[in-house]
């Protein structure tokens, strides 16, 4: 084994590992800390009539996270500016007072909703009851504001009923309405992954350092491990896994005129394509829908050729296989390189988009490294399944030509997530290139880190996907040269 | 001391199937039918021999008694079935000269990458570079891709870019001679220059005045068997005499 070039390598890793892991924790910040919790307001369809003084309204509400900054309230003004004060009281069901806020009538508009901060924002425990109460000053009718209420859901084109229990339809005066106010409660949950990041990325170091140590020793007592055979493999053969990409890049396309400039070229072409097509569709639900298209577009197509090249990798090299013998796996290898670099000087068309567009550029696009690491191994795992599958069973390719439009289909790329039906998410969020494209959406678009829930996902699938492909592979790859 | 190459019992069997199945329908409808069949095919039947440190061994046999299996077996292609082989030494694979060409890409390009795969480092390369393309007489030729060279260009550059090297184990099928007379004898003298130099030969041949010129050993394959392993005349007279 070259053991200067082992120690680079595993030195080289190390530093990777640390780079990413600081980057995280300095990019995501707050995403680690705390993560929004909106609760959602029934759709409105009617107004529970004038509140004057004297006439009080009342609401049984839910907290849904531990922090409350504070309310949004619908409220109509029946199109006529009205003068006065709303009192709104949050007391617990013993009737002691929470918080307080006073609101200016006059600054109501018609049909929206009106924020309500708190003071100071308060602190309970998750799903605790608790009743709102309303109540004017200076208002009498004619002069007056109203609520909205209402008792379905907006699901898309569609309104769902809701059924609603009795304690918690509202009352006004001392009757009982026929629905719920529209009420939006914001909270924020306090995370405690922070606490523990330092804890689970160190202990996940030491493991990792204490097997290589140990593999080390034995490795120089002279007995075979994993990591001698990786580093062995990696000193012999860089040198014909950089011919074999070099190879397979230029020959992509060695008798086109334009080149390299296609890589380029290609997903700018197909995001203008189904950007005149869909804009019209989409537009206005989506903000900054160019990127969003384009992101999509380049992630989406990385993957979809990394795998359509990639399973040719052991048929289309039988004559190599075989004559000579080298490890098998550079085969499939050097075509996902390959089409990393592809993928890689395609980020550059996305860069102009995001240049035109004006869309901020923030740090947390630096989180796009791991979203692409993660990626890659899906892709890597993937590519190691359909290259084996390919060699014992050739209609592999014609599976994976109806397959991989249908997953294109299946994941947002040029629609909005919003379209999903709520009862299809579950399914939406196994699909693990919808996870990585979100990801890379949330860190460039909304330009803030994705939830640390994304990070295991992400991590998750794309370890999953690639240990199996490479066991796959492994078990399978002596039986290749006798299926070619 | 130790040999360089070990072949222990090797058996290499081969399935073949009625119809060598290939997709799934094929592959559901046989296994619903019952008629995974197999019938087996024994290429090599519990083969051993060895080759010792900077010695030249020949191996000879009739048509499909399973020379190329061998060969095959030892530079690592095929797994055998039952058996092991154990090789201490670095392999040069001629197995077929230029079998890692592409054709679309230059001569030069070809070099580095056929190199490659023959296991050269990229600083030994730089360095033959110049040899190589010298000894195959391709000249300006080098950076026109390869599909536009003659066919004895490409023998005469996959034979260059094989033999630059000196590599502890050579494996040869029947490669020896490629190309016009001149190269030919050119090419004869480098073989034999790697053969005296040191390196340990394996070769396949059905030229038997050349086995007897070169192997101090011979192994006769016949049916996938080891008919006979010794010393080259004694190996080559019961060959001759047997195949009248």
């Amino acid at each position: 084994m070259d053991m200067k070039k082992s120690r680079k390598l595993l030195a080289v890793l190390a530093a990777c590992y640390w780079a990413l892991v600081l980057l995280i924790y300095l990019v995501a910040g707050e995403q680690f800390h705390y993560t929004a919790v909106k609760s959602e307001a029934l759709s409105p369809s009617s107004v529970i009539g004038e509140i004057v003084d004297g006439v009080a309204v009342t609401q049984r509400l839910t907290l849904p996270a531990e922090t409350t900054q504070g309310l949004e309230l619908m409220v109509g003004t029946y199109g006529r500016t009205n003068q006065g004060t709303m009192h709104l009281t949050l007391a617990d069901l013993d009737g002691k007072t929470i918080a307080y806020k006073e609101l200016d009538i006059s600054s109501f508009a018609d049909g929206t909703y009106v924020p309500v901060v708190f003071d100071e924002p308060v602190q309970l425990q998750v799903e605790t009851q608790f009743l709102l109460t309303i109540t004017t000053e200076g208002c009498d009718h004619g002069n007056a504001v109203t609520l909205y209420c209402g008792n379905s859901v907006n699901a898309g084109r569609f309104d769902i009923a809701q059924s609603i229990e009795a304690e918690e339809l509202y009352i006004i005066g001392n009757q009982t309405g026929m629905g719920k106010l529209c009420v939006k409660i914001n909270s924020i949950r306090t995370l405690s992954f922070y606490k523990t990041y330092w804890v689970v990325v160190a202990v996940l170091f030491v493991m990792a350092a204490a097997i290589c140590v140990v593999w080390w020793r034995r490795a120089l007592q002279g007995k075979t491990n994993p990591l001698v055979s990786v580093c062995t493999l990696y000193s012999r053969y860089d040198f014909l896994l950089r011919q074999l990409v070099s190879r397979e890049f230029n020959k992509k396309y060695k008798r086109s005129v334009l080149g390299v400039t296609w890589s380029f070229f290609n997903p700018l072409l197909t995001m203008l394509v189904q950007y005149i097509v869909f804009s019209k569709l989409f537009h206005s639900n989506v903000p900054n829908y160019p990127v969003y298209l384009l992101t999509g577009v380049v992630f989406m197509q990385f993957y979809t050729t990394a795998v359509s090249t990639g399973m040719n990798a052991i048929t289309g090299n039988a004559s190599l296989i075989k004559k000579v013998y080298m490890p098998k796996y550079i085969y499939p290898l050097s075509r996902i390189i390959s089409s990393l670099i592809n993928f890689l000087i395609s980020l550059i068309p996305l860069l102009l988009v995001i240049l035109i567009t004006k869309t901020p550029i923030r740090p947390s696009m630096l989180l796009l490294v791991f979203d692409i690491l993660c990626m890659l191994g899906f892709v890597a795992g993937m590519v190691m399944l359909m290259t084996t599958a390919m060699t014992f069973f050739q209609d592999t390719q014609f599976i994976w030509s109806v397959l991989s439009v249908m997953w294109t289909y299946l994941t947002p790329i040029f629609y909005p997530e919003t379209i999903i039906p709520t009862k299809l998410l579950p399914i939406y969020h196994m699909n693990p290139m919808y996870q990585y494209i979100k990801f890379a959406r949330t860190c460039i678009i909304d330009g803030i880190s994705p939830e640390p829930i994304s990070y295991l996902w992400c991590i998750l699938t794309s370890a999953v996907v690639l240990l199996l492909g490479v066991l796959v592979f492994k078990k399978c790859q002596s039986k290749f040269v006798l299926h070619l | 001391m130790q040999p360089m190459i070990e072949v222990n019992n090797v058996s290499m069997r081969f399935r073949m199937a009625n119809d060598r199945i290939n997709s799934i329908k094929e592959y559901m409808v046989q296994l619903l039918r019952g008629k995974m069949k197999y019938k087996e095919f024994e290429a090599l039947k519990n083969v051993s021999f060895n080759v010792q440190r900077g010695e030249v061994v020949g191996l000879i046999g009739h048509n499909g008694a399973g020379k190329s299996t061998t060969l095959k077996v030892i530079s690592g292609v095929l797994q055998p079935s039952e058996g092991n082989v154990i090789v201490r030494g670095n392999i040069a694979p001629m197995l077929e000269l230029g079998s890692g060409f592409d054709y679309d890409m230059t001569g030069k390009e070809n070099i580095f990458l056929n190199g490659a795969i023959l296991g050269y480092s990229e600083e030994f390369l730089n360095s033959k570079y110049d040899e190589i393309v010298a000894f195959s007489e391709v000249g300006e030729f080098i950076n026109v891709p390869l599909r536009n060279y003659s066919s004895g260009m490409i023998t005469r550059l996959a034979f260059s870019i094989a033999t630059v090297i000196e590599p502890e184990i050579l494996i040869v099928d029947e490669v020896l001679s490629v190309g016009d007379a001149t190269f030919q004898k050119k090419s004869h003298a480098r073989m034999m220059e790697l053969m005296h130099g040191g390196t340990t030969v394996l070769f396949v041949s059905h030229n038997m005045k050349q086995i007897r010129n070169m192997c101090s050993r011979v192994v006769w394959l016949e049916n996938g068997q080891v008919q006979m392993f010794g010393e080259t005349e004694s190996v080559c007279a019961a060959y001759e005499n047997y195949k009248r």
